[in-house]
């Protein structure tokens, strides 16, 4: 029995872990970026009206008031209701980049992200559900803790829970891993000479030009198979890899083979590289972009504080340090 | 991982942990692969054809079916919307649990086994008073700029769609034809594909071009004026 207490208590040691708050604010800042990218992308582009009001009003997709969660259960989606939730969700990304009512704000992004993605239909994209999924560990983070305006005001916190960041990197992870085991056809793998990429290159569904270019570097395109089919299934080797470099993980083989070098650089600098790729070639909307944001999450307290101080005065941090 | 003196584990930290655990796990049996789409359009495409060949025949060889090729294929659909149907009853908990979070996605759409033939959807309206439907949106490469979400909708109508759907989305091509052509407004909307086949890499190097297929998944909508 206390064999199985001091696992739970391991467990629970793990999960109440605090670090300085600097990695959440940088997270914060670019999040908020991205989110408020992606309304004016939205503004700029189809309109919002048509997006998610009814066809009376210019919009493209009949109301169902069917049982999704949404604030639009109590609001008709007229055009004043939805130039109301697409402002509601300006603000509160441009109030999260600053970190003003940092949590009331994700709170806001998070009813407002639930409602709208409801609506799209048909026109839904990766990066809206990224957004959706997402905001509701932003709600949950310390993401006003430091370098903010809440922090400024009414002081910031010296420690914050670590929990939050490593939900929103297991999420990731899910992501991923889920993207490459769904992989399954014979064009990702060797059986299908890795030619997933080249067809997709050349899909006037989502390629953003005619992919007959790919043909003259077509064992680029492989490669690209390739690396981009096992990064994904494997990207559960970064946290794991980053659990395996703590002091009181025993020492063993798995340690030395994954614990002895920070893999983050790497992993994600791939990562990047495949993101970077798809938005030259590919139309995807703002999911190279939103994801991309997510890899902050991955930055220690200590390289965000850092890479802030680089560029923002320090006293902008509004934390009293330790006597 | 704290410089500080750990503090006595509270009540608190107890109930975090056990709820973190609960999430994790949630997301992870949401995340049970399932087949998006199992309607008799999305399993028709080649690709899906030849995967449904090939479990037909394994379950023939674990004489699970029989009656043939064509028999075991049909078991094999049954068997795939079975499986499907099963996991959605023993994972209510999850949907349940994730719907009011946000938190619903099988991040299926990453997926990415492109089409070997992508169907490329074809606009054409007919005008008030017009006798020939004139093209309108042409979804090939070089044809009609589309915005990423446009053609997300044509490529969900390409493996079923409401056809509640269908009608609003050519209702919405209407106004944009009416707003473009205010002389000549629309009376019908049609829509079809064109499947365009992809030539191998050492087709195209050769100077070889594709010829689109016949046009298939018609669908014409007359608008109520």
């Amino acid at each position: 029995m206390s064999r199985i207490a001091d696992r739970w208590n391991g467990i629970v040691d793990f999960w109440r872990e605090e670090e300085a708050p600097d990695a959440y604010a940088l997270a914060r800042m670019i999040w908020g970026v991205v989110v408020v990218a992606n309304v004016l992308k939205q503004i700029a582009g189809p309109g919002v009206i048509r997006l998610y009001s009814t066809p009376e009003y210019g919009g493209t997709w009949a109301f169902d008031r069917g049982a999704t969660y949404s604030l639009l259960q109590f609001l008709d989606p007229t055009p004043g209701v939805i130039y109301g939730l697409v402002a509601a969700n300006l603000i509160a990304g441009l109030f999260l980049t600053v970190g003003f009512l940092t949590r009331t704000s994700a709170l806001v992004l998070m009813l407002v992200h639930i409602t709208l993605v409801a609506r799209l239909s048909l026109y839904g994209f990766g990066a809206d559900s990224v957004f959706r999924v997402f905001s509701f560990l932003m709600v949950l983070a310390p993401l006003g803790a430091s370098w903010s305006v809440d922090a400024w005001l009414w002081g910031g916190h010296r420690r914050v829970p670590l929990w939050p960041r490593r939900l929103v990197q297991a999420q990731l992870t899910f992501v991923y891993v889920k993207t490459g085991l769904v992989k399954f056809s014979s064009q990702w793998l060797v059986t299908g000479g890795w030619s997933a990429l080249y067809y997709a290159l050349n899909d006037p569904g989502v390629a953003r030009f005619s992919g007959r270019w790919a043909a003259w570097v077509y064992p680029l395109t492989q490669l690209g198979t390739f690396v981009a089919h096992w990064w994904e299934k494997l990207f559960f080797l970064l946290p794991w890899s980053m659990y395996l470099q703590r002091s009181d993980v025993p020492d063993g083989r798995l340690k030395r083979l994954l614990g002895r070098y920070d893999l983050r650089p790497a992993v994600l600098g791939v990562g990047v590289i495949l993101h970077m790729s798809l938005f030259v070639t590919m139309n995807l909307g703002m999911f190279p972009w939103v994801t991309m944001a997510l890899y902050f999450f991955f930055v220690r307290p200590d390289e965000a504080r850092a890479w802030l101080e680089r560029v923002l005065p320090a006293r902008l941090r509004g934390v009293q340090e330790a006597s | 991982m704290s410089a500080d003196e750990p503090s006595p584990r509270r009540l608190r930290d107890h109930a975090i942990t056990a709820w973190i655990l609960f999430h994790l796990f949630a997301v992870t049996v949401h995340l049970f692969p399932v087949p998006p789409y199992t309607s008799d359009m999305a399993l028709a495409s080649p690709q899906v054809q030849s995967q449904l060949e090939w479990l037909g025949g394994w379950m023939e060889t674990l004489e699970l079916s029989e009656g043939g090729p064509e028999a075991s294929k049909e078991d094999a659909k049954h068997l795939i919307r079975a499986y499907k149907r099963r996991v959605q009853q023993l994972t209510w908990f999850s949907r349940a649990y994730l719907a009011p979070i946000g938190g619903l996605q099988s991040w299926n759409m990453f997926g990415g086994n492109s089409p070997l033939a992508p169907q490329v959807m074809m606009v054409e309206v007919l005008a008030e008073g017009e006798e020939d439907f004139v093209v309108y949106q042409d979804g090939r490469f070089g044809g009609t700029p589309l915005l990423h979400r446009d053609r997300k909708v044509r490529r969900g109508f390409k493996v079923g769609a409401h056809r509640g759907n269908r009608k609003a989305y050519a209702e919405l091509l209407a106004r944009q034809w009416n707003a473009e052509h205010p002389q000549r407004p629309a009376n019908t909307v049609r829509f079809y594909y064109l499947p365009l086949p992809i030539l191998s890499p050492a087709e195209v190097r050769a100077g070889k071009v594709a010829k689109p297929g016949k046009a298939v998944n018609k669908s014409t909508h007359e608008l109520v004026p």
